[in-house]
Formats: C-alpha cells, sequence, structure tokens
C-alpha cells in the first residue's frame, strides 16, 4: 500500500470556504482601523481567551509539525522531552517576570523598550534583529511544500503565493485585529484536526505501546540516542521566548499583565499537548515506513503529514489540510505585521518622521508588511537551507537584544546610553562574524542540517556548529553591555520619556 | 495500554477539550470586542 492523498471535492470545498472566511474577517475588521494603536496592538483590548487562540497559534507552524515530528522520526521521544519541554519553562519565566515588567510603560514594539532604556541607536539595532527574525521565509517555503503534497501538481511557489497571499490580505485590511480574530478561528482548526487525526493514525498503525519493540530501546529514553550537548543547545534555542517580538506584541495588546499570563499558563498545557501528539505521529510515521505501509522515500519532516493524510477518509483530510495551512497562516500573519512595524514604526518613524501621524504610520506600515512578505518570499525559494536560515535569524534577535533587554528591565543598576548600544551592536556583529567564520573554514552535514568547523588543538579534536553562535555572541553582547557601562554617561531618565513629555 | 499511549490520549483529550473551551470563553468576549487596565 502507498500513499496519496484522498483529495475529494469536499476537500476542495473545505479549503475554499476557510479561505473565504478569513478574508471575510480581514475585511469585516477592517472598517474599525480608526487609529495605529488599533491596526497595531489591536486597542489593547485583548482577553485571556484571545489571547490563548493568538498565542498558540502564532508560535506554533510548521517548524512544529515538521521539524518536531522529523525529530521525533528519526530519535524517538526526545523530540518532547529535549526540545519541545526546555520551551515551556521559558514561557513560565516570561509569564511571570516579564509579563508585568513589560506592562509598566505604553510601549509599542520590542524595539520600543530598547528605546526607553537606552535611546535610538540601541532601538535600530533592535529594529533590524527584529525584522530578520520577523521575514516569513520559513512559513511560506512550508506553506508551498504543504500545498505541494496535497495538489501534487501545484509549483510550491504558487501555493505560497495563493495561501500566503491570502494571509498577507487579511493582515493588510484590519491589521492586529484580523490577525487574532482569523488566529482564533486557526487554533481551533489546528489543535481539533491533530487530536482528531491521532486516534484514527492509531487505529491503522497501533499505538505507541503496541511498536514500541520495532524500534530502538533509545527511541523512548527521554534524552536517549541524542548527546547531551545537542539537548542544551536545543534547549537554548527557547531563549528567544524571553525576546519574541510577536509575544511581546501580545502582552503589549492585551488588556492586563493577568491575561497574558492566565494564557500562558493555559497555553502551555495546550502546546505540550500538540508536541506531544506530533511527536507520538513522528514516531508511528517511522514505523510504517519501516513496515511499508508508507513509502521508504518518505522524507522525515514530511512523515507525520503523509501519515495522517494517510489515516483520514475524504472529508477529513480537506479539514487537516485546512488545519495545516492555519497553523502556517497564523503564523506569517503575525511576523509579517511585527516585521512591518519594525521597518516603519521603529527604523522610519524617529530617523525620518518623529512627529508622524496615526494615519500616516497605518498607511506606510502596511507597505512595510508587503515588503516584509516579499523579501519572505524570495528568501524562501532562494536559500536550500531553511532550517539553517531560521537557526540564523533566531541567534541573531537573541544575540542583540537578549543581555539589553533583560539589563534594562531587571537590572536596577546604573544603566548607560553607550552600554545599551554596545550590548546590541557587539552581539549583532559578532553573530554575522561567527556565521561568516564557520561557512568559510567549516563544510555542510547532511545528517543534521548545519555547518560545522572540525579543528585540532593541543593534540584533541574539536567541533564547532553553527548553532553553537550564541555562546559567543551572548558573552560578548554581555561584555559590551559592562564596557558601555563603565564608559558611558549615567542616564538619569529614559530618553524616550524625554522625548514623550 | 502502555504510558506513552496514556499520554497520548490525554493529549488528545486535552487538545480537543481545550481548545472548544477556549474557543467557547472567546464568543462570550466577542461581543464586548466587536463593540469597541497593572
Amino acid at each position: 500500500m502507498t500513499f496519496s492523498p484522498h483529495m475529494a471535492w469536499i476537500d476542495y470545498v473545505v479549503i475554499a470556504a476557510y479561505l473565504a472566511f478569513m478574508l471575510f474577517i480581514g475585511f469585516y475588521v477592517s472598517r474599525r482601523m480608526t487609529s495605529f494603536d488599533q491596526f497595531f496592538l489591536a486597542g489593547r483590548a485583548m482577553t485571556t481567551p484571545i489571547l490563548i487562540c493568538t498565542l498558540v497559534s502564532t508560535y506554533y507552524g510548521v517548524d512544529v509539525l515538521f521539524g518536531t515530528s522529523e525529530l521525533a522520526y528519526n530519535e524517538g521521544i526526545v523530540a518532547w522531552f529535549g526540545y519541545s519541554r526546555p520551551t515551556y519553562v521559558f514561557f513560565i519565566i516570561a509569564a511571570f517576570l516579564l509579563a508585568g515588567r513589560l506592562r509598566e510603560h505604553d510601549y509599542r514594539s520590542l524595539p520600543d523598550v530598547l528605546e526607553r532604556f537606552y535611546g535610538h541607536g540601541a532601538a535600530v539595532f533592535a529594529a533590524l534583529a527584529s525584522f530578520i527574525y520577523s521575514l516569513p521565509s520559513l512559513g511560506l517555503f512550508g506553506m508551498g511544500q504543504v500545498a505541494h503534497v496535497f495538489f501534487p501538481s501545484l509549483d510550491p511557489r504558487i501555493g505560497a503565493l495563493l495561501f500566503g497571499g491570502v494571509a498577507l490580505a487579511y493582515t493588510l485590511m484590519g491589521g492586529l485585529w484580523a490577525d487574532a480574530l482569523t488566529d482564533t478561528v486557526q487554533f481551533v482548526l489546528m489543535c481539533v484536526t491533530l487530536a482528531i487525526a491521532m486516534p484514527l493514525v492509531m487505529s491503522r498503525l497501533g499505538g505507541l505501546g503496541d511498536v514500541a519493540g520495532q524500534l530502538p530501546a533509545s527511541f523512548f529514553e527521554p534524552l536517549g540516542g541524542v548527546p547531551v550537548w545537542l539537548v542544551i543547545v536545543y534547549g537554548a534555542t527557547g531563549l528567544s521566548i524571553l525576546v519574541e517580538p510577536a509575544f511581546y506584541q501580545r502582552i503589549f495588546a492585551a488588556r492586563s499583565s493577568r491575561d497574558v499570563r492566565n494564557a500562558l499558563l493555559i497555553g502551555i498545557l495546550l502546546w505540550g499537548a500538540y508536541d506531544w501528539c506530533v511527536t507520538a505521529g513522528g514516531i508511528l510515521a517511522r514505523v510504517a515506513v519501516q513496515n511499508g505501509v508508507l513509502p521508504a522515500a518518505t522524507h522525515p519532516n514530511a512523515a507525520l503529514l503523509t501519515v495522517v493524510a494517510f489515516a483520514l477518509p475524504a472529508g477529513l483530510t480537506g479539514i487537516f489540510l485546512a488545519g495545516v495551512l492555519a497553523a502556517e497562516m497564523s503564523t506569517i500573519d503575525s511576523y509579517c505585521l511585527v516585521a512591518g512595524g519594525n521597518v516603519v514604526y521603529d527604523i522610519y518613524r524617529p530617523l525620518f518622521r518623529p512627529r508622524a501621524g496615526d494615519d500616516e504610520l497605518s498607511r506606510l506600515t502596511r507597505w512595510g508588511i508587503v515588503l516584509s512578505w516579499a523579501l519572505g518570499f524570495v528568501l524562501a525559494f532562494y536559500f536550500e537551507r531553511l532550517l539553517a536560515l531560521w537557526v540564523f535569524m533566531s541567534t541573531i534577535l537573541t544575540s542583540t537584544v537578549l543581555v539589553p533587554i533583560l539589563a534594562g528591565l531587571f537590572w536596577k543598576g546604573r544603566k548607560t546610553k553607550l552600554a545599551g548600544l554596545l550590548a546590541c551592536a557587539g552581539g549583532f556583529v559578532s553573530a554575522i562574524i561567527y556565521y561568516v567564520a564557520l561557512h568559510r573554514l567549516g563544510a555542510p552535514n547532511e545528517e543534521y542540517g548545519t555547518f560545522i568547523w572540525t579543528f585540532a588543538l593541543g593534540g584533541r579534536e574539536y567541533s564547532l556548529w553553527q548553532e553553537y553562535a550564541i555562546f559567543f555572541s551572548l558573552p560578548v553582547s554581555a561584555a559590551g553591555f559592562l564596557i558601555g557601562n563603565v564608559a558611558g554617561r549615567s542616564l538619569r531618565q529614559p530618553p524616550a520619556a524625554e522625548r514623550r513629555a | 495500554m502502555s504510558r506513552w499511549d496514556l499520554l497520548t490520549w490525554i493529549s488528545v483529550v486535552v487538545l480537543a477539550a481545550g481548545s472548544v473551551l477556549v474557543f467557547a470563553f472567546f464568543l462570550r468576549d466577542l461581543g464586548g470586542i466587536l463593540k469597541g487596565d497593572d
């Protein structure tokens, strides 16, 4: 038996209805975009339920569906225990420590926070890093691949253009309200379709207990099969949660910090359940390939999608595809909005138009959204190593803003403008230097999809992976902060507060 | 049933029931949102 997606006419109707409803929501809320705060921060009126929907759906896209399931397919339950679980710890830290601090002032974006503590220079570096991080390359690429799995005659670029174009259209119309309201529908779709799919997959292939004998024992050891140092590197990627621009935007858009905290705590439960289902699906997909139920050529990162499509009957396939598209559209729309804000509100406004009004900011931010979508699309189909591109984007963001943000929010001692600037610039530049050096000195590693530089020192052999970048750039950023704090002049009052007074 | 299967079934229930409950509370808030606090 080999795989072919069972797309019947009812599946096409489901997909068309889903896309039409998303566009309708964008059109409906477009009439209430009366100010930049309405467009960019949903009037700062988001309640706990809508925050849960938008946080859960925004933060989980094809990187989880493809990435976590691929790790489970190759290594087993370490995908949940080693890769997913550390992120919940960072979300708990964010819920109890970060949310309250970020709500003490009327910030609009992540660079806004740095502008308050360190002035324009640090804020522009942060906006650049946030813009690079928020480009929707991985999402558009994943969406093209998903479309190609279900519609084999559809070129992935056309699929990304079509489905990604819908996400762009409703975001341009309704800003964060359209983003958040479509997120609620997408949240239900992505959760319910996976919850329906898993029992059907288990009924066709058996449960994890049934297939355990067909897999290496390490598959069912929480950290089995993967070196501890690699698990630490996986865990460190969770640091980006503490400086996640779309996450910050939702904290600023919430009605209160209690809404944010409650949403995150409930969200962790849902993320944990979603991750476990994806992990179990990846493991079952491997057994299906081993037993010839799925073709041997099935790529590990498409295994979950393939095994679910195999198990679902016509009608449900369309709903599942809508759920997968929903997971990705909810991510693309949010990051396009953040990146558009970075270009206009965080870079153009302070440098060229400090007195720009609401209408001008809203109009230009829409152009910023189009720019980020177009740039993301070009990068998505230009780079061959999309996962490596995403790791680079995440590294740039964390390296640039983690130290100055945490110092600004929690360090009670002396802070200088120069400290913020050197911390941002040091992290940004050292991360880029590390990447350039590693790509010149190292070699691609196909097994892990990364770059590794192996060298001998004192008779022993060492390996540097590109994923280690933050272990170099974060100390450089911290050193920049300390040097700037010694050399710079103390800030009596935050610059942004002076400017707005 | 193995403990991993039990975890899978718990996850399925949490996902299905949790998302429907959250959506129900969202619908309760929707009226206020469409009409127009640290």
